[in-house]
């Protein structure tokens, strides 16, 4: 049996940023820890100090788990916290995972709005899906769906006066983020990325609590903290590029321990080289008003083009 | 049996037993070709690293941990 590095109790996991043992106690500690560390890095725990912060819910284990450490340590921050919810419309899937938001956000005390793609947009993911598979637009179902959720939880966030929109986006998310666009030859895109808590105005800076957390910590802190995996993906997953990504960066993970990191600190290193790539004059969109650099926002371009082929079918 | 695996996500559960047991967590991971880095792993139910011993009769639980695919209804 593995002891803990702090403690000498029962190791649960090996830490991936400090490489420590750590049991169940000292790994609750350490998750927190490195989740202030996130936060004090990005935006600051003085811009933090008083601020209303919507925590963007899937109802997995990644935005449950930051719903949850903006709780923890929401008191001593001086965070007010509130989530919103939002149903894509992905049949089989998202439905489970909306409950668990549901449900998680009640037990903390957190208030949680729940929107929808159908209410706001008039057609859902899947709808999305069809118009895809069918040949009628070329934007893959996560484009959709992530461009329209950024931009739908961007004008909520606005509406209700938050400082900051938090997400779940973990280390394996960035470093999979600047893999792709590597692979996309963007450099705008891994600018951008780090300029993603700047202040612009129209946009609602973004935090991420769990940016210092693998995919496999946030796992398992949310098992230690009684949720059950249910056996179900997004139906669509395996359309994306990150899909492919992940797979391989994992494998590579384990064969050569360190990876991530190295990775996540080229991604720091790029960004500031590259900040002044980032600063790109924006515009208001004219049809939503939110903040672009192109003529119409992409979320508007997707509307148009996914309405336009259901119109036809 | 000596040990039952149960593999579980993103998007299916397998179930299997195995009739040589594995000394380790760690080399049943690699006698599956399952990367370490994208699982986590519970011994009859209870968290446990990769150096853990298992014993004859064991349910060995490997979770892929892929974005989304957990029900929170338990917090």
């Amino acid at each position: 049996m593995a002891r803990c590095s702090r403690c000498g109790g029962r190791a649960v996991i090996r830490a991936k940023l400090s490489g420590e043992l750590l049991c169940r106690d000292c790994f609750e500690e350490y998750f927190l820890s490195i989740a202030k560390r996130a936060l004090s890095e990005r935006p600051g725990l003085e811009a933090l100090n008083g601020s209303r912060v919507l925590v963007a819910l899937s109802g997995g284990k990644d935005s449950l788990n930051a719903l949850y450490v903006l709780v923890a340590l929401g008191e001593e921050l001086g965070l007010e916290v509130e989530a919103v919810a939002v149903d894509e419309g992905i049949s089989g899937y998202r439905d489970v995972a909306l409950r668990a938001a549901r449900d998680t956000s009640g037990r903390l005390g957190v208030r949680c709005a729940a929107v929808s793609f159908e209410d706001e947009y008039g057609f859902t993911v899947d709808d999305a899906a069809r118009a895809y598979f069918s040949g009628a637009i070329g934007y893959k179902p996560c484009t959709v769906c992530g461009v329209l959720k950024r931009h739908l939880i961007n004008r909520l966030a606005l509406e209700m006066g938050a400082d900051f929109v938090a997400t779940g986006h973990n280390m394996d998310d960035e470093v999979q983020t600047l893999v792709i666009n590597v692979l996309r030859g963007d450099l705008r895109g891994i600018a951008k990325e780090g300029a993603a808590a700047s202040r612009v105005e129209g946009l609602v800076p973004r935090i991420k609590p769990l940016y210092y957390v693998t995919d496999r910590e946030s796992l398992a802190f949310a098992l230690l903290h009684g949720f059950r995996p249910s056996p179900s993906e997004c139906p669509y997953v395996r359309l994306s590029l990150r899909y492919r990504v992940r797979l391989a960066i994992n494998e590579m993970e384990s064969a050569e321990p360190g990876l991530k990191l190295r990775l996540l600190r080229l991604k720091e290193e790029l960004q500031r080289e590259l900040s002044a790539a980032a600063s790109v004059e924006l515009r208001r969109c004219p049809y939503c008003g939110q903040p672009t650099p192109r003529d119409i926002c992409r979320a508007c371009h997707i509307l148009r083009e996914v309405r336009g082929a259901i119109r036809l079918s | 049996m000596v040990v039952r695996v149960r593999l579980v996500g993103c998007g299916r559960v397998i179930t299997m037993e195995l009739e040589e047991r594995p000394r380790t967590v760690g080399e049943l991971l690699a006698g599956l070709r399952l990367a370490p880095e994208s699982v986590v792993v519970l011994r009859n139910g209870s968290l446990v690293t990769e150096d853990e011993e298992l014993v004859d009769g064991d349910l060995v639980e490997v979770l892929a941990a892929c974005p989304g695919g957990i029900d929170g209804s338990v917090l």
